[in-house]
């Protein structure tokens, strides 16, 4: 079974990461601010990687926070699905 | 009245070439020195008691020694805020980190943004610069620092003065802040000017948006004035600047921005006058200029552009100006960009 391709990020939004691993999304059509805590900063990063699908970005926050592979892939989805939602990221 | 201020123009470098910008990029950037900033700061807080400093530019964060003017600025108690493009918004960031005395002591940082989108504002001050000072805004927003966006208005950009003003309020600014372009004298001046009546309803455009809003909307000096014997800030002694050269002069408007013969609008050299005998020097040029502005009322030689008070004191003081009919403008014209003489320009005419 091949993997869901990611989203892309939308070229209208703004990153800036903070020097305690979260970061900030600014929406520049909506000037909406939204929040990352360090697991969404990953995924955002993530998103530029052309390589990268839902589960190994899973696998990365793992080894980064102690979490099991079957909650962070669940977080991943949600994340994903969340930004989609908030026109933050592109569909594939 | 008090001297309320003092603003320091710290350096002329800067990364953009804007196309309102008074400046002359074609000229060897100049340093404001530490030794005068300290000397100046030490004198006004002793002589005045006054509390709040102004960094402005050129852009402020490319002073070489930025740190110890932010040092100057806390040994002598000083608070501040600073105009930056937003380019360099991390470095000042870090230095404002450094020492929580600075961080404590800063008021605001005031982010110059020429456009309510990215296109409008990057096609005068170039590309990239509108995310640069997103960037910024998003790191104030979170780091809990005020901040102020503030746009020169000009023909390319007076279609955006309500949308600009939402964006500030969404934004979070502290306020948003609406300043009149003033003539540089080069081709430039041709796809930025406006004629005194659209200045006038850019200013009432302005003045409904402040009535609007719950943000506060402001206007700097320069627009236009129904009554012609307008005392400003400078004028009033609450604000003084200090040039990039260490000279008290009338106001940041003026200063660097050439003149025919001398620069009359130049009190004295802070480095060797002391700030009490620049002042009063100052209080010379102030009077013989409001002289010169009751001398043309009397005479009825007031035009429209008269009513526009940076606009008579430029005319005032030889420097690039507008005029109506334009009929000095041609003399305003000046070498820039990097030695090519100017277009000529045909100015606004309006009767």
């Amino acid at each position: 079974m091949t993997e869901p391709r990611l989203p892309r990020p939308n070229p209208q939004v703004l990153f800036t990461e903070l020097d305690d691993g979260t970061g900030v999304l600014l929406h520049l059509d909506t000037k909406f601010y939204f929040t990352l805590n360090p697991s969404a900063v990953i995924v955002w990063k993530s998103l530029a990687e052309p390589t990268s699908g839902p589960s190994a970005i899973a696998e990365r926050i793992t080894k980064l926070f102690r979490v099991d592979h079957e909650t962070a892939a669940r977080d991943v989805d949600n994340v994903l699905g969340e930004m989609l939602e908030d026109g933050l990221v592109l569909p594939a | 009245m008090a001297v309320t201020w003092i603003a320091f123009h710290l350096t002329d470098r800067c990364q953009l070439d804007c196309q309102h910008c008074l400046r002359d990029p074609g000229q060897k950037p100049k340093d404001l020195s530490l030794a005068t900033i300290r000397k100046v700061l030490g004198e006004a807080r002793r002589l005045y008691s006054t509390k709040q400093v102004a960094l402005t530019g050129g852009e402020p964060t490319l002073h070489p020694e930025l740190e110890g003017v932010l040092d100057a600025i806390v040994e002598h108690d000083f608070t501040w805020h600073v105009v930056t493009n937003g380019r360099r918004f991390e470095q000042l960031l870090g230095l404002v980190h450094d020492d929580p005395a600075r961080r404590a002591r800063l008021t605001a940082v005031n982010l110059s943004l020429d456009g309510a989108d990215e296109a409008t504002h990057d096609t005068i001050r170039g590309k990239g610069s509108f995310r640069d000072v997103m960037k910024a805004v998003t790191l104030c927003a979170a780091h809990g620092i005020p901040f102020v966006l503030q746009m020169v208005l000009n023909a390319r950009n007076v279609h955006q003065i309500e949308a600009f003003g939402l964006m500030a309020a969404e934004l979070g600014a502290t306020r948003a802040s609406f300043s009149m372009l003033q003539a540089t004298g080069t081709h430039h001046d041709e796809a930025l000017a406006l004629p005194p009546r659209a200045w006038q309803n850019a200013q009432h455009r302005v003045e409904r948006l402040a009535a609007v809003l719950t943000l506060p909307v402001t206007m700097p000096e320069g627009f236009y004035r129904e009554q012609p014997f307008h005392v400003c800030e400078p004028m009033k002694s609450e604000l003084l600047h200090v040039d990039v050269e260490g000279r008290l002069n009338l106001c940041c408007q003026h200063a660097g921005v050439p003149s025919e013969g001398p620069a009359r609008d130049v009190a004295a050299d802070l480095t060797t006058t002391s700030l009490l005998e620049a002042h009063r020097r100052l209080l010379g040029i102030i009077h013989e200029t409001q002289a010169a502005k009751l001398a043309a009322m009397a005479e009825g030689s007031l035009g429209t552009w008269d009513h526009f008070p940076c606009n008579w004191c430029m005319k005032h003081f030889d420097k690039p100006h507008w005029t109506d009919e334009g009929a000095r403008g041609p003399e305003a014209q000046r070498e820039r960009w990097r030695g090519a003489w100017a277009k000529k320009v045909v100015l606004p005419v309006v009767r």
